[in-house]
């Protein structure tokens, strides 16, 4: 699916999709969308763990983000807003994945997959396996600081104004969690001073 | 390789993490939310969504006085008087003075008990497949799509659970009186079978105008669907209960194949 990208609409600033979208013009909405895709998901897929579920996540914040588009404050960078929601939604998400939903997938063998995996990525899933088996390792809330700030290139204060903490509680959880990531990929060793 | 400075660490991650992110097509999810989009401004969509919740409230609510009414009037009504004696029931058991002289009027009067047995179940099994798709619209609807888009695997995934179930059925078809909620918690994905059934009925082009989870419409198939167990409920005492679990294979399939409605088929997203 190619996703062709109106030069008007590319042209419109933040505060303008904003406005139209209020107005239930879903064009702008789109556009706004088009613009933070990449940033939802990757949190998403990076808080989550596979793609499906990162899809579908990403699928619910926007569609928060539309319904609670009223009460976005315009003081406040409208990515850091999403990216709130984003963080808050995957962190639920996960919480509610610890009741998991009995499958008989696995025992119904003469039902075929959806799920094929090219050879030709074998490679490359390898290395996000690595990442994301690593970055599984470490608790909800360090996860969700490692994302933003990994992922999604946020400072220290604009973690702080997602995740309404104070900057010395990110700055503490993101230096445990480098540790604990850095341990489990083996690229450093894991203060055991850090955990107490 | 090993590192003990924070901010090469720091460094040294954010190389190692950003160049590892998986191919997505960001077009899709574009279309995907649209699709989904409310056709209010957001501000009529969040006071809708919140009248929805008090209406999930509601049926969550009934959902309970449903499960209360189960094992309230099956109590009364007796509809046990097949099975052996119960141990509450034995003489000398306090309960057994309550329950003996309603059991006997209903032994009595088999013809009326048994009609309200099955309009029992027929306005119970409505009351809890509505409250299914109040509960849990979204996550009925995926399972509704689910079953319209993959048939043939939700009846196959269907009758595999069905039969895994099967000994459970019958199990809690032996059990005494006083394990009626047992019962009932083991019918339960069945109950959601049939919601969902229902739901996938009412999702086809020009059966309502509008998708309302508890439009009058998608309650009256519900209770159409209900009918031939309320019937089987008044001739065929317990048999009953094997009719509705052969009805509700389908929507137990796309139940489950839609991972408890939190999965989409994937054909439909191409």
């Amino acid at each position: 699916m190619v996703l062709e990208i109106s030069p008007d609409l590319a042209a419109l600033s933040e505060a303008r999709l904003i406005e139209g979208a209020l107005a239930a013009d879903q064009q702008l909405f789109a556009e706004l969308m088009r613009r933070y895709a990449g940033a939802v998901h990757a949190t998403a897929y990076r808080m989550l763990g596979n793609a499906q579920d990162a899809e579908d996540a990403a699928q619910e914040i926007f569609l928060r983000a539309y319904t609670n588009l009223a009460a976005y404050d315009r003081g406040r960078k409208f990515s850091t807003w999403l990216l709130a929601i984003a963080s808050n939604y995957c962190i639920d998400r996960l919480r509610r994945r610890r009741l998991t939903w009995l499958t008989l997938d696995d025992i119904a063998p003469m039902v075929p997959s959806d799920d094929r995996a090219p050879d030709e990525h074998i490679l490359q899933r390898e290395t996000q396996d690595t990442v994301q088996r690593a970055l599984a390792t470490l608790p909800e809330n360090y996860r969700s600081v490692t994302v933003l700030r990994y992922w999604n290139d946020l400072s220290y204060e604009e973690i702080a104004d997602v995740t309404r903490l104070p900057i010395s509680t990110i700055k503490t959880r993101l230096h445990r969690a480098r540790r604990m990531l850095g341990a489990v990929l083996g690229i450093m060793t894991e203060d055991p001073h850090d955990n107490q | 390789m090993t590192i003990n400075d924070d901010h090469e660490i720091d460094h040294v991650l954010r190389q190692t993490l950003r160049s590892n992110d998986p191919a997505f097509d960001p077009a899709r999810l574009i279309a995907r939310v649209q699709q989904r989009l409310p056709a209010e401004p957001p501000t009529v969509a969040a006071g809708r969504m919140a009248a929805d919740r008090s209406v999930r409230r509601l049926a969550g609510l009934s959902m309970l006085a449903a499960a209360l009414a189960l094992v309230a009037l099956v109590n009364i009504a007796g509809v046990r008087v097949d099975m052996p004696p119960d141990p509450l029931a034995l003489p000398g058991s306090p309960a057994s003075a309550i329950l003996r002289p309603s059991m006997e009027l209903f032994r009595a009067e088999e013809p009326f008990y048994r009609t309200l047995v099955g309009l029992t179940i027929a306005v119970i099994g409505v009351m809890l497949s509505t409250g299914v798709l109040g509960v849990y619209p979204q996550r009925s609807t995926t399972a509704a799509r689910m079953l319209l888009d993959a048939p043939v695997r939700s009846i196959m995934q269907g009758i595999v659970a069905s039969l895994l179930l099967l000994p459970l059925v019958l199990g809690s078809m032996l059990l005494p009186f006083w394990a009626v909620p047992i019962t009932f918690l083991i019918q339960l994905p069945f109950i959601i079978g049939i919601a969902v059934i229902g739901r996938s009925i009412a999702l086809r082009p020009g059966f309502a105008d509008r998708p309302a989870m508890l439009a009058p419409a998608t309650i009256a198939l519900l209770a159409v669907l209900i009918t031939p167990v309320a019937v089987a409920a008044a001739l065929l005492p317990w048999w009953w209960v094997l009719l509705l679990d052969l009805l509700a294979i389908p929507g137990l399939g796309a139940l489950i194949v839609s991972r408890g409605g939190t999965r989409v088929h994937h054909a439909r997203l191409d």
